[in-house]
């Protein structure tokens, strides 16, 4: 945000109008606050001491009506906004990089409504998804999105990069489970999406929202489904002799019942993450799964899901495994337990149909290994009728010392990775989002039929201060 | 700048983001900057170059010390740790804000955070007392002054019970808001050893404690200093819990239906969950248990936070009040001077705070 003189404090003046004085900061310690998320560049820059992109001002929204204030004011002076939930993301979506103003939205944290008629809960995007979650046991119910990150993103943050959760199997992704949606267009205007998300009444607007990370508007309000709390929950865990053969097995698990959680680890990731996780030492291609629902359906669906791995050859482990991965499903995102600096890493997920899913594992893995240095681990933990994603890792050791090097090989290893799954029928990404790490792939993932996405950028954000270089917009 | 242990813990927690929804303070205003992570990333920071100042200090006091966070981490880290060393640093470099320098100050000066006189239904209440005793009430800076209401009804019921007690005139004060403000400082220390002088010529073998910020001082820094030897320190919670269970305290049932806040420095600090529990059946509470309870209990804020953002203290007892409200309770316990001072401040229409010994003195 270049201006002369003093013209910033006027800026600054009209902000503070519209959304009080004291939401409204320019300190240095907030500042810093937003300097870095999840995304490694940014932790790896401050790592080394470096200063990493700051907002110029910061503003906290109360309301919709406010944030539409904000929007009027920022694009009449056509200054970069961008929008902060929890700042957890890890593709650096939520990064200032632009400058201006940093939007942080958690201030619109109020529970709107619940109806146990309907099964809906309706809230403010500002609020935490783990509180969100808590509203809804203290009924009896829940939302059923449990991503790891429950405990510190925004609902915002989550239906901004369309993410999902470990339930997702049988309870959905974020864009199964949003019913509708209220939004603030660049342009300030208040608008909703249909007050369903199943109908014949033109394109679903929920889905140009939901993953638009902050590129076409922000979303204010929220509309989930939710359900009844399970009667029971049963975990149980398997051993495959390889990936290939866990594939196949879960596969015709998840077209045969309803799971809420299958992950298939592959070899590599079950002697390191598993066994350090867990404590399970064994050789293989391990696998955790949850069933859960009205008691006397779980025991059938158990019996199914045992015949099946029988027939696979699976090593059934009992419960205890299943049980502890799930007491455990957060720790692995703890310091300590989590890859951290000074190693390089990222998560490489893509999804496909099952007749793409092993040819893209085979194909990253190559890809990723021809790097000298560096390790490739994956499991696949999201799984529909028709296909299921790769949660592919790679893990650098000992990258280059100096941060612009670093950053390029980090580069390089994304593009080969990400090359590798669109290649094979895979996306450029299952769902972490784009944000800034990914945007430059978008183009490649989508072809001609970028221009639609485009197309809506510049209908309505035409002077493009909304998250820029974020998307690939 | 900090000590190794502070780098190292502030580099686990800057990148960190698994406590934000526990953290009252951050939970109450949405500021990120007030989180645990973000004063982690400050604190990494500046022991990478970046100038340690005013504005970050500001920071480093937004947070009531309350743990949440290192009490839901799987790993023991320790935010608070760091914090208070930043805090220390503030203070002896001469950037801390202007409210804290104020109520460093006051406890100096005039021994309670306030700037206070002891509040006259105070002094009428401990106007009898003898001047030794087998036990000693302590009744801390919050009990003397704004919230002297707690204070007098818990004399009141160690009366009822016939306990040989009594209180100092003249009670100093612990150091538990002091080394809240500055770290645990050698003025900290020196401000214990005169206190623990003051208990010790009472005479007294018991030292009941009744704010619960104090008893943690008491029990984690008094014991680590050896200042209170051969002296056995109880909370005023678990004292007057094992007097009803003994039948010298008999209670009459409120016919109420409320909710209890408990205090975090009793159920965190303290792991004393069951006196509180046992208090809650003599009274006979039609009990509503709030979601964030015992162990994880949200903090409604401290006389510190209060005395230095009052809208972030509103904030905080809003959203536990918010808490009450969504399970259908209109009236919330407190069991603690502080928090039935600011619980009381902040209430707003429609809701009752009344402190648990007002209540148990007025059915005993």
């Amino acid at each position: 945000m270049e201006f002369r003189g003093f013209m910033t404090e006027f800026i600054r003046s009209e902000l503070e109008d519209a959304v009080g004085v004291e939401n409204v900061s320019s300190t240095k310690g907030e500042k810093l606050a937003y300097g870095t998320d999840y995304f490694w560049v940014s932790r790896m820059v401050i790592d080394k001491g470096g200063m990493p992109a700051l907002p110029d001002l910061i503003v906290r929204p109360g309301s919709s009506e406010e944030v539409s204030k904000v929007l009027k004011i920022a694009n009449y002076y056509k200054i970069p906004v961008q929008t902060w939930g929890g700042g957890s993301g890890t593709q650096g979506g939520a990064l200032p990089m632009a400058g201006g103003i940093l939007l942080d939205m958690k201030r619109m944290d109020k529970l709107i409504d619940i109806d146990t008629v309907s099964g809906t809960i309706t809230c403010e995007t500002g609020m935490i998804f783990q509180t969100l979650e808590w509203y809804a046991n203290e009924q009896g119910y829940s939302v059923m999105h449990m991503p790891s990150c429950l405990t510190c993103c925004t609902v915002g943050g989550a239906l901004a990069h369309n993410g999902i959760g470990i339930l997702s199997t049988k309870y959905g992704k974020i864009d199964d489970q949003c019913l509708s949606l209220e939004v603030v267009l660049p342009n300030g205007d208040i608008i909703n999406t249909m007050p369903v998300p199943k109908h014949a009444s033109g394109p679903n607007l929920l889905n140009i929202f939901i993953g638009s990370e902050g590129t076409l508007g922000i979303m204010t309000k929220a509309k989930f489904k939710i359900v009844k709390l399970p009667e029971v929950r049963r975990h149980h865990a398997f051993l495959f002799k390889d990936i290939s053969t866990g594939y196949n097995a879960c596969r015709e698990i998840v077209q045969t019942v309803k799971p809420s959680i299958v992950r298939l680890f592959d070899e590599a990731e079950t002697v390191s993450i598993i066994k350090k996780v867990i404590g399970f030492e064994k050789k293989g291609s391990f696998m955790n799964l949850t069933l859960e629902g009205l008691k006397k359906i779980v025991d059938v669906e158990e019996e199914i899901v045992l015949d099946i791995a029988k027939k696979y050859g699976a090593e059934y482990l009992g419960t205890e495994y299943g049980e502890k991965w799930f007491e455990n499903r957060i720790t692995f995102f703890y310091p300590g337990y989590m890859m951290n600096n000074p190693q390089m890493f990222g998560t490489i997920d893509s999804t496909s149909t099952y007749d793409n899913i092993e040819k893209i594992y085979w194909a990253m893995k190559e890809a990723v290994e021809a790097f000298p240095g560096v390790h490739f681990i994956s499991h696949s933990s999201h799984w529909y009728d028709w296909g299921c994603m790769n949660y592919s890792r790679f893990i650098v050791d000992n990258p280059p010392e100096d941060p612009e090097e670093s950053i390029r090989l980090h580069n390089r290893i994304w593009n080969a990775g990400v090359r590798a799954a669109l290649k094979n029928g895979g996306v450029v990404n299952d769902h972490h989002g784009v944000g800034l790490k990914l945007s430059r792939l978008m183009k490649e993932g989508y072809g001609p039929a970028m221009q639609v996405l485009t197309g809506l950028k510049k209908s309505l954000d035409p002077n493009g201060i909304m998250n820029p270089y974020k998307l690939g917009l | 700048m900090f000590s190794n242990d502070s780098a190292r813990q502030a580099d686990a927690c800057r990148f960190c983001w698994m406590c934000r929804h526990i953290c009252p303070v951050s939970g109450s205003t949405g500021n990120e900057a007030w989180t645990p992570r973000a004063r982690g990333l400050m604190v990494s920071m500046i022991e990478r170059g970046t100038e340690y100042d005013g504005e970050i200090a500001e920071a480093m006091y937004h947070c009531t010390l309350c743990d949440a966070c290192a009490n839901d981490c799987v790993t023991g880290y320790k935010p608070s740790d760091f914090i208070r060393e930043a805090r220390m640093l503030a203070v002896v470099n001469d950037f801390a804000p202007k409210a804290i320098v104020r109520e460093i100050d006051n406890i100096l000066t005039k021994g309670n955070i306030f700037g206070a006189e002891p509040a006259e239904k105070f002094l009428a209440a401990i106007k009898a007392l003898p001047e030794k005793a087998e036990t000693l009430l302590f009744v801390g800076q919050s009990g003397r002054t704004v919230a002297a209401d707690t204070a007098a009804a818990a004399i009141s019921l160690l009366k009822k019970a016939k306990v040989n007690f009594t209180v100092l005139k003249d009670e100093p004060a612990s150091g538990a808001y002091l080394a809240d403000l500055m770290g645990l400082t050698g003025d900290v220390q020196n401000v214990a050893v005169m206190t623990a002088e003051a208990i010790r010529a009472s005479g007294a073998k018991k030292l009941c404690v009744l704010n619960p910020a104090d008893a943690v001082m008491f029990r984690d820094n008094y014991g680590k200093w050896n200042l209170l030897d051969g002296i056995e320190v109880v909370t005023f919670t678990s004292l007057v819990a094992g007097l009803i269970a003994s039948g010298e305290l008999n209670v009459r049932e409120a016919g109420l239906k409320a909710s209890l806040h408990e205090p975090v420095k009793l159920t965190r600090g303290l792991d004393e969950e069951k006196p509180l529990n046992d208090i809650i059946s003599a009274l006979g509470i039609n009990y509503v248990r709030l979601f964030l309870h015992g162990k994880m209990s949200r903090c409604v804020g401290t006389v510190m936070m209060d005395g230095y953002d009052t809208a972030v203290s509103q904030a905080m007892v809003k959203t536990r009040l918010d808490d009450a409200h969504r399970l259908g309770c209109s009236t919330v316990l407190t069991a603690s001077p502080d928090d039935s001072y600011i619980m009381k401040k902040y209430s707003s229409d429609g809701f009752k705070v009344i402190d648990i010994f007002e209540l148990l003195d007025s059915n005993c």
